[in-house]
C-alpha cells in the first residue's frame, strides 16, 4: 500500500475552455454534456455561447473583467465567475466538474487568475486545466498577429488541433512544431469535430505533474544552447580538435574541467556550460588554441578542414560541449592523430529555431531546496517578471520536508501545497515556466542558487 | 435546544436558544417582518419558508426555479418580495402561498431587492427596487413597473436606499451611483477604479461605506463625494454593519471584526478589533437601536459583542456548519441565524 500524506483535494475542478471563434468550443461542450459519462458537469458559457442542450446546469455569463485597485494588470479577475461559482458552491447539488467557456478573443489570464486571487474561490474550486481549441486551418491568420491567440496557446494544458480534416498532414506537423515551441508543457491532440476522450480534457489535475510526465516524458527537459557533450580523460599534453566542412560556417564550443568522468559530473557542469554559451564568444581561427575553461569559443570553419590546438596542463576529466552534433562536422578530439572516444556522451534537446517571443523554460534539477532562498527568489521573480510569466507549475523538493511540494501559478499568483511523500522516489525539482521573453539561462542559474 | 446540535465556544457564555427550525438548503436570505411576528428564510435551492409564532407554525412558498437569492418585506409587512435565478421578482400573497405578481427582473439572476424606507409614510407609496445583472427596476406594491433605470455598465453588486429618503444607491464595478425615483439616469456618481461588493449607509445618511473585492473598505462622504480607503483586510469585504448612532462601522473581510469609529472621521484612526472567530466572517449585524453587535462566521460561530464597552465576547454559540445569515428582530430582543446546511435558530438577546 502506498502511504500518502498529502492534502486531499476536495475542491471542485474547473476546466477553462478557450479558442478562437469557430475553433469548435461549442461542439466540444455539446459532446461533453450529451455523452453518457455519469458525471455532473456545470457549464458556464460565454454570452455568445450556443450550447444546444437545454438544462439548468448551463449558465450564461457575460465576461466581466475587473481590475483590482492596485493597478496591477496581473490582478484582473472575472467578477461574474466569482459571483456565479460562489452561488453554485452553496447548492446541495454538488458537481464533479465545472467548465468555463471563454469568448474567442478572451485573454485567458483573468479567468485563470480568478481561481487564485479570491480566497472564497480558492477554498472551493481549483483550476484543473486550460484546454485550448485551435482551428488548424485558420490559426495561421492569428498566431503571428494576435496576442490573444498566443496567450491562449501559452496558457493551455491541453491543445486540441481541431479540424484536421481540412489541413494536409505536413501542415499539421508544422503547426504542431510551432505550438510546441511556444508551449512545450501542453499535450497536443489532433481532432476532427472536437472528438476526443473526455479524460484527456477533464480532470487533468492542475497539480498532477506526474500525469503530464506520463504523456510526454520529455516535456520538462530543458532546451540547451548546445546539442552535444562528450567526456574525455585527458593527460597532460597537447591534443587537437579537428573538424570537416559541415552545415554551418562556425560552431560554438567550450571545454570544461570535470570532477571525474562520471555522467553525474557531466550533469553537474551542464548549467555552467549553459551559462558559458549565453556569454559572448571569442573567435578562434584554424590553428589557434582552444583553451579549457568557462570561455565560449566560436570556431571559424569557413568551409574547409580545420584543426584547433588543445593544451592540457591539469590532467583529468573534461567535457567538450558543442553547438552542433559532432557527426555533422565529423569532429574529433585527437591525440597524436588518432581520434579519442568519449567516456560518456550526451545529446541535448536543441534550442528551437524560431523567433517566437512566447516560449517555455523547463528546469530539472536533483537535490533539495532551501525554502527561504526559494521564497525570496520566487517572490522577486513574480514581482518583476509576473507580467511576462503566463503560467508555471512544478514539483519541488524542499529540504527537511518529507513531502513533495507541488505548485502552479498564473502571472504573479501562486498556489502551492504539500503533496504525497517522496518515499523511495529520488528527490528532484521539476518546474516549467511558459511566458514571453523568458531568460532561460538566468532562470536556470537563479533556481540552482536556491539549492540548500 | 431540541433538534439541532450546537456547542458553546470555549470561554464564552452560551447564547440562549428560543426556538429553531430547518429549511431545505443553504440559507441565502433571512428577513424579519416589520412587526417581528414572521421570519422569512430563503433557500439557495429555491423555496421560501415563513416561520410564525416563535417557530411553532411555518409555511413554505414554492419560491424560485433554479434558486432564490433575495427577500424583502415592505415596511407595513403586507408584502413579501423575493428574487431568484429564474430572473423573476415575485410579490407573494402569503395567505394563499401564491405569487400575487410575477415580474420580469430583466436578467437571469435577480440578486438584490429593497423597499423604500419612506413607503407608507405621509402618502409616499411603497416602492420596490430590484437589481438583476445590469438592470435596475422600480415597482409599486401592485406589481406595476414604475421605472426602468439606465443599464449599468457592469453587474449591479449591491443596492441600498439612503436612510429616510427616496434616494437609491447602486454599486457596480468602479462606480457608486445615486438615483432618484423620478429619473432613469443617476443623479450623482462616485467613481473609484475597483470592484465594489456591498453598500452600507450610515443611519444618519452622512456616509456611504462600501466593502470591496480588493480587500478594502471605502467611506464616501455623501455631502462632498470625498472618500477614504481602509486597507489591510485579509480577504474581500462583504460584511458591513453600522450601529444605530452612526458612530461605529463594523467590517468583516477576515476572521476578525474590525470596527471603525466615525465620531469625527475614521481617517487616521486605529480601529477596534474583536477576535473570536477561527474562519472568515460571513455576516455582521448591529442591533437596530441597541449597542450589541452580532457576528457570524464560516467556523459556525455566532458571537454577540458590546463594542461600546469592551472587546470581549458577551455570548456565543457554534453550529456544525458555517453560518450564512444573521438578523436582529425589529425589537432587538431576538437574534436569528441561518446556516449553510439550512438550520435556523433564534436566540434571546444576551
Amino acid at each position: 500500500m502506498t502511504e500518502t500524506n498529502g492534502t486531499t483535494e476536495t475542491r471542485v475542478p474547473v476546466t477553462v475552455l478557450t479558442g478562437f471563434l469557430g475553433s469548435g468550443k461549442t461542439t466540444l461542450l455539446n459532446r461533453i454534456l450529451t455523452e453518457q459519462h455519469g458525471k455532473r458537469i456545470a457549464v458556464i458559457e460565454n454570452e455568445f455561447g450556443e450550447i444546444g442542450v437545454d438544462q439548468e446546469l448551463v449558465i450564461n455569463a457575460e465576461e466581466e473583467v475587473f481590475e483590482m485597485n492596485n493597478g496591477c494588470i496581473c490582478c484582473t479577475v472575472r467578477g461574474d465567475l466569482i459571483r456565479i461559482l460562489g452561488n453554485l458552491m452553496k447548492r446541495k447539488d454538488k458537481f464533479d466538474y465545472i467548465m468555463v467557456e471563454t469568448t474567442g478573443l478572451a485573454d485567458p489570464g483573468p479567468v485563470a487568475q480568478t481561481f487564485f486571487v479570491d480566497e472564497e474561490m480558492q477554498s472551493k474550486v481549483a483550476l484543473d486545466g486550460v484546454v485550448t481549441l485551435v482551428d488548424a486551418k485558420h490559426i495561421w491568420q492569428h498566431i503571428d498577429t494576435s496576442d490573444e491567440a498566443k496567450e491562449q496557446v501559452a496558457f493551455a494544458d491541453v491543445i486540441l488541433l481541431n479540424k484536421t480534416d481540412l489541413v494536409p498532414p505536413e501542415e499539421l506537423d508544422k503547426l504542431e512544431a510551432r505550438i510546441k515551441a511556444m508551449n512545450s508543457a501542453a499535450r497536443i491532440y489532433r481532432t476532427r469535430d472536437a472528438v476526443v476522450d473526455l479524460d484527456r480534457v477533464l480532470n487533468l489535475g492542475g497539480f498532477n505533474l506526474d500525469r503530464a510526465l506520463e504523456v510526454d516524458p520529455k516535456f520538462l527537459e530543458p532546451e540547451y544552447p548546445f546539442e552535444w557533450a562528450g567526456v574525455y580523460e585527458l593527460g597532460e599534453g597537447q591534443y587537437e580538435f579537428a573538424l570537416q566542412p559541415g552545415p554551418d560556417e562556425t560552431m560554438n564550443a567550450a571545454l570544461l574541467p570535470l570532477e571525474d568522468s562520471s555522467p553525474e559530473s557531466l550533469e553537474a557542469v551542464k548549467m555552467d556550460a549553459a551559462l558559458a554559451f549565453s556569454d559572448d564568444e571569442f573567435d578562434l581561427d584554424c590553428g589557434e588554441f582552444f583553451a579549457p575553461g568557462k570561455q565560449l569559443w566560436q570556431l571559424k570553419l569557413g568551409g574547409r578542414a580545420v584543426r584547433f590546438a588543445v593544451r592540457i596542463t591539469q590532467p583529468g576529466a573534461y567535457a567538450l560541449f558543442t553547438e552542433h552534433k559532432p557527426v555533422e562536422f565529423q569532429a574529433e578530439l585527437r591525440d597524436a592523430g588518432s581520434a579519442l572516444t568519449p567516456v560518456v556522451q550526451h545529446e541535448y534537446k536543441p534550442d528551437h529555431e524560431h523567433d517566437d517571443e512566447v516560449t517555455s523554460v523547463g528546469i530539472n534539477v536533483a537535490g533539495d531546496l532551501d525554502d527561504k532562498k526559494l521564497n525570496a527568489w520566487l517572490g522577486n521573480l513574480l514581482q518583476t517578471k509576473g507580467t511576462d510569466i503566463f503560467r508555471m507549475k512544478g514539483v519541488l523538493s524542499i529540504k527537511n520536508n518529507p513531502n513533495r511540494f507541488v505548485f502552479q501559478g498564473v502571472h504573479m499568483l501562486f498556489d502551492g501545497r504539500p503533496d504525497r511523500l517522496w518515499g523511495m522516489e529520488p528527490r528532484h525539482n521539476s518546474l516549467i515556466f511558459i511566458g514571453r521573453n523568458l531568460n532561460r539561462a538566468e532562470l536556470n542559474e537563479e533556481f540552482r542558487k536556491c539549492l540548500a | 435546544m431540541s433538534g439541532i446540535a450546537t456547542q458553546t465556544p470555549a470561554k464564552m457564555t452560551a447564547l440562549a436558544p428560543v426556538w429553531n427550525g430547518e429549511i431545505d438548503g443553504h440559507v441565502i436570505a433571512l428577513e424579519w417582518s416589520p412587526t417581528g411576528r414572521k421570519l422569512a428564510a430563503a433557500s439557495v435551492e429555491g423555496p421560501i419558508t415563513i416561520f410564525e409564532a416563535e417557530g411553532a407554525a411555518q409555511l413554505t412558498l414554492p419560491g424560485h426555479r433554479f434558486g432564490a437569492s433575495a427577500l424583502a418585506w415592505s415596511s407595513d409587512g403586507q408584502h413579501l418580495a423575493s428574487g431568484g435565478q429564474d430572473g423573476k421578482v415575485i410579490l407573494w400573497d402569503v395567505a394563499t402561498r401564491q405569487p400575487q405578481h410575477t415580474l420580469d427582473g430583466g436578467s437571469a439572476w435577480v440578486e438584490h431587492l429593497a423597499w423604500n424606507p419612506l413607503g407608507g409614510q405621509k402618502g409616499t407609496p411603497h416602492l420596490l427596487a430590484s437589481a438583476a445583472g445590469k438592470k435596475m427596476k422600480l415597482w409599486n406594491a401592485d406589481g406595476a413597473l414604475v421605472r426602468e433605470y439606465e443599464d449599468h455598465a457592469s453587474t449591479i453588486a449591491s443596492i441600498a436606499w439612503k436612510p429616510a429618503s427616496q434616494f437609491l444607491t447602486t454599486a457596480s464595478y468602479s462606480r457608486l451611483a445615486i438615483y432618484t425615483t423620478a429619473l432613469e439616469k443617476a443623479q450623482r456618481q462616485f467613481e473609484w477604479k475597483g470592484s465594489i461588493l456591498k453598500i452600507a449607509w450610515s443611519p444618519n445618511g452622512k456616509y456611504v461605506a462600501t466593502g470591496d473585492q480588493d480587500s478594502t473598505v471605502h467611506f464616501w462622504f455623501e455631502k462632498t463625494g470625498k472618500d477614504l480607503q481602509m486597507w489591510g483586510y485579509p480577504t474581500k469585504v462583504r460584511e458591513l454593519s453600522w450601529d444605530a448612532t452612526s458612530r461605529y462601522l463594523a467590517t468583516g473581510g477576515g476572521a476578525d471584526v474590525t470596527i471603525w469609529d466615525c465620531l469625527k472621521s475614521p481617517e487616521g484612526s486605529k480601529p477596534m478589533t474583536l477576535r473570536g472567530h477561527e474562519k472568515f466572517l460571513s455576516a455582521l449585524a448591529f442591533q437596530h437601536r441597541g449597542q450589541l453587535l452580532a457576528s457570524a462566521g464560516q467556523d459556525g460561530r455566532v458571537i454577540v459583542w458590546q463594542p461600546y464597552k469592551d472587546t470581549k465576547a458577551r455570548a456565543g454559540v457554534a453550529f456544525h456548519s458555517g453560518v450564512s445569515q444573521l438578523a436582529w428582530s425589529p425589537d432587538d430582543e431576538r437574534l436569528a441565524a441561518g446556516t449553510e446546511s439550512g438550520v435556523l435558530a433564534v436566540f434571546a438577546r444576551p
